[in-house]
């Protein structure tokens, strides 16, 4: 019988998912989101790297996606997202939502 | 007048007096997720079908990524006496992990309290937070200890949790559960702790660059011990 802390342990630190993350870059940059489409494929864990080139702050925001991250100019972050089911989950920038705009498209 | 005797009027005499026999309690649910700048001024409201209330006016700015502060002052009553001030706080949530990166999203909760009626007793609080998210559902996880910093005083033991589905952001129904366990060297049976489970609406609604969040509960007692019922609404202004 497993012991209740090793199971306790496991749980707590458990991996979303057992296939190795794929990495996408998104900038931020004249208060656009380039690439303005992300692919990935299904059920795998994806480590979104986004760079602020801009001067100003903002914040990535997906309601999809259950994500706000603050992203300070010249600086750069990491969003830990799914695994996820294919489809299309809209990105935007809080402070330029006209502008930056992009879909990570799930395959 | 006669008084009701059938089965369905029976039950449904004791539901009601289950609802207005006293207060249950029910706070806030934290999330172990910090957003970096984010400032916000909350408001906190719990008030008992006994007539007791409790309110929190709060500060709130997150500095990092994995810290956020929190200055909270209390206002409550008991039933029958006036509103007073009943305690000024500092909260901590400091995010142990990166949110998303693991199965839980991790923290913890530390907070100091200095009572302002009585004994005057300072009283620390601290917390694991817990926080799994899908696509569709979130499920928060709260274990607390809190403890007047007084002689012979001990720790008492809650637990709070969450499930909500993410229908929409202006929009998350869920369920909330809360217990009061008893203190660390004296957990109580079932009988004496207070369990109390109830539908709970989260949301937010966009304001320009500004975020109105709210938290709505109603929890009922599950245990003789348990009062009754409370229902509690939490309102968050958010801006950077």
């Amino acid at each position: 019988m497993p012991n209740p802390s090793t199971t306790l342990a496991l749980l707590l630190t458990a991996s979303a998912a057992t296939a190795a993350p794929v990495t996408l870059e998104l900038t931020i940059q004249n208060h656009r989101l380039e690439p303005s489409i992300l692919v990935a494929p299904a059920a795998t864990p994806i480590e979104l790297h986004v760079k602020n080139l801009d001067e100003t702050a903002e914040e990535i925001e997906s309601y999809a996606l259950n994500r706000e991250k603050l992203v300070k100019p010249g600086k750069r972050v990491v969003i830990y997202l799914g695994p996820l089911e294919p489809g299309h989950y809209d990105l935007y920038g809080e402070d330029h939502p006209q502008t930056a705009q992009a879909v990570l498209e799930i395959r | 007048m006669d008084r009701p005797t059938s089965p369905a009027h029976r039950a449904l005499a004791a539901w009601v007096g289950w609802l207005l026999v006293g207060p249950a309690f029910a706070d806030v649910i934290y999330s172990p997720t910090v957003e970096e700048g984010e400032k916000a001024i909350e408001w906190r409201s719990t008030v008992h079908r006994d007539g007791g209330e409790e309110h929190k006016l709060e500060l709130e700015i997150s500095p990092t990524s994995w810290w956020r502060a929190e200055w909270l002052a209390t206002v409550d009553r008991d039933p029958g006496a006036p509103r007073q001030i009943g305690e000024v706080s500092f909260e901590n949530v400091f995010s142990l992990n990166p949110q998303g990166r693991d199965f839980w999203d991790l923290g913890v909760l530390a907070e100091l309290s200095k009572g302002l009626r009585g004994e005057h007793a300072w009283a620390a609080e601290l917390g694991l937070l817990a926080e799994h998210a899908t696509a569709r559902t979130v499920t928060t996880v709260n274990v607390a200890a809190e403890r007047e910093l007084l002689p012979g005083s001990s720790a008492e033991l809650t637990v709070s949790t969450r499930f909500r589905w993410r229908l929409g952001p202006r929009f998350e129904p869920g369920v909330e559960y809360h217990a009061e366990l008893g203190t660390i060297d004296h957990v109580g049976s079932l009988r004496t702790q207070r369990h109390s489970l109830g539908p709970a609406l989260v949301g937010r609604v966009r304001l320009g660059h500004e975020t109105l969040r709210y938290e709505a509960a109603w929890v009922f007692g599950l245990t003789t011990g348990s009062p009754a019922s409370s229902a509690r609404l939490q309102l968050e202004w958010e801006f950077h």
